[in-house]
């Protein structure tokens, strides 16, 4: 249907592009949306998060060879380390272009982790340290704390009704 | 009566737009159009403490260039209509602290550009004025913060997601005087076809763009052929091949014309693969019809273009409350000086 024009009186002409539906719409745009490439993106973040894990692995060893402890014992500054690792490379503004190659594997693991709270204090730095810094830094990150804090007492709930196995 | 058709104005008198400047950061200085900027900062800070202060930096130097150029002082200068993305249009209403002129705020997202090119435009016509001043500006990371994560979090983001453009764009429309002139001005009507994913701003947009283009061909009686270029605010890539289809649809041939997007025109994609479907922000368009198209009109190689700029008029709030992107687009035409059509 050709669009009216030449309509000098003002009266109100009914314009053809809003009597397109949404489902119309929604057809039309779908041909030109590019597809997120959801195979090649898991992929990627198998590798990404795989190769992180694997250098926890390596400083949790390097910690027991050289530190003498125990797994246990080097599970923590393991951690640590990762922690640092990711806040350098926030700060040095490396981790969001990391990210944007390795999805969930770069924010599924601790680093990401460390990251959502780093890049927040970052940011909100210029808002002072109490309704900034403070403030701002779980803002991203306090959603993980919550439901992980929600998910652990459903299942220690489960678990004492149940008894079901684990080791104490 | 200006009023022609339902949405247009057909500014008789013609406002000049007698001097323009645009300013850019270093990422729209690698682009394809950084050499026609007039100031390029080859860094985001642009030597201020905060992201919002760069902002309003930004405006204050594109705005001050502006009034260099057109050859006036500040107390020539008779009303400021600026606008911006940030909250309570913080960077406008701050930078017109030092412009020190009258000053009306507008907010049309990315849209500002050419909402705040027509009120200039028609204040002028109107006789309200020897000189006013359309400014408007955007800053990746003040956008980025305000309504996406903060700047260094790492989050994939879709092929369809756009990047905010660090730039500024002002023009000084006079009554009289040397440079391109400004016919008509189509004010757009709210779109909302359902889109909700604040990534994919382009198809959100689209049907604005398209509604305003139709308004304005239906109003002026003007053709798509009747224009050298037509541009489209900042659709980038999903949004400028969805308006080209919903136009065909309407019977609208806009392969008469050369039909552009700010948003492609301003980034070299192969380039610069993080800006993903390309530019968006108040400051795209204005930098790139005031830095790129009007410079192209001066020299001869345009006659006559339309500039519609779009906007998604989304805020944080409203799109976490699950609500729909509401949409507009502004279209201004402007002629060569001189040009007889």
């Amino acid at each position: 249907m050709p669009a009216k024009t030449k309509s000098k009186s003002g009266a109100r002409v009914e314009l053809n592009t809003t009597s397109l539906t949404e489902q119309d719409y929604q057809q039309i745009a779908k041909k030109h949306k590019p597809k997120t490439k959801v195979f090649t993106n898991c992929l990627k973040a198998f590798l990404v998060g795989g190769l992180i894990c694997l250098l926890g692995q390596c400083i949790q060893q390097l910690f027991m060879t050289y530190g003498g402890m125990t797994s246990r014992e080097a599970s923590s500054p393991t951690v640590a380390v990762l922690i640092i690792i990711s806040v350098i490379l926030t700060s040095l503004g490396v981790y969001d272009k990391i990210a944007q190659w390795a999805g969930a594997g770069s924010a599924v693991p601790v680093t990401g982790f460390a990251n959502s709270m780093c890049s927040s204090a970052i940011e909100s730095k210029a808002e002072g340290l109490v309704l900034g810094v403070g403030a701002n830094m779980f803002k991203l990150a306090g959603s993980v704390i919550v439901f992980g804090v929600v998910a652990a007492f459903v299942v220690g709930v489960i678990h004492v009704i149940f008894g079901l196995g684990g080791v104490h | 009566m200006i009023l022609t058709g339902a949405q247009t104005w057909e500014f008789k008198s013609k406002p000049v737009i007698i001097g323009t400047a645009s300013v850019v950061g270093p990422e729209e200085g690698e682009g394809p159009l950084g050499g026609d900027f007039d100031f390029v900062y080859d860094n985001l800070e642009i030597g201020e403490k905060t992201w919002e202060k760069a902002e309003r930096k930004l405006l204050e130097h594109a705005s001050s260039l502006a009034l260099s150029h057109a050859g006036i002082t500040r107390e020539e200068l008779q009303f400021y209509i600026s606008g911006d993305l940030m909250n309570q249009i913080i960077s406008a209403t701050f930078s017109a602290r030092k412009i020190g002129a009258p000053y009306i705020g507008v907010f049309g997202a990315c849209s500002t550009s050419m909402e705040s090119l027509a009120m200039a435009a028609l204040i002028v016509d109107a006789g309200g004025a020897k000189y006013t001043m359309a400014a408007t500006a955007s800053h990746n990371c003040t956008v980025e913060k305000q309504f996406r994560y903060p700047t260094e979090y790492g989050s994939q983001k879709p092929p369809t997601a756009q990047y905010t453009i660090t730039g500024s764009g002002a023009a000084v429309v006079s009554s009289s005087g040397s440079g391109p002139r400004i016919t008509h001005a189509t004010i757009g009507r709210i779109q909302d076809l359902g889109v909700k994913d604040p990534f994919n701003m382009g198809e959100a947009m689209a049907p604005a763009a398209a509604d305003t283009l139709v308004a304005h061909f239906r109003d002026t009686g003007r053709k798509p052929e009747d224009y050298d270029l037509i541009v489209t605010g900042d659709l980038a890539t999903v949004g400028h091949a969805i308006v080209k289809d919903v136009l065909k649809k309407d019977g609208v041939n806009m392969g008469a014309t050369d039909f552009k997007d700010c948003g492609l025109m301003i980034y070299d994609r192969e380039k610069q693969p993080y800006v993903m479907a390309g530019g968006s922000g108040c400051g795209c368009s204005a930098v790139v019809t005031y830095g790129h198209i009007l410079k192209k009109m001066k020299k001869g190689e345009l006659n006559r273009v339309l500039i519609a700029a779009t906007g998604a008029l989304l805020s944080p709030l409203s799109y976490q409350q699950g609500e729909t992107i509401p949409c507009i687009a502004h279209a201004v035409a402007l002629e060569r000086e001189g040009f007889e059509g």
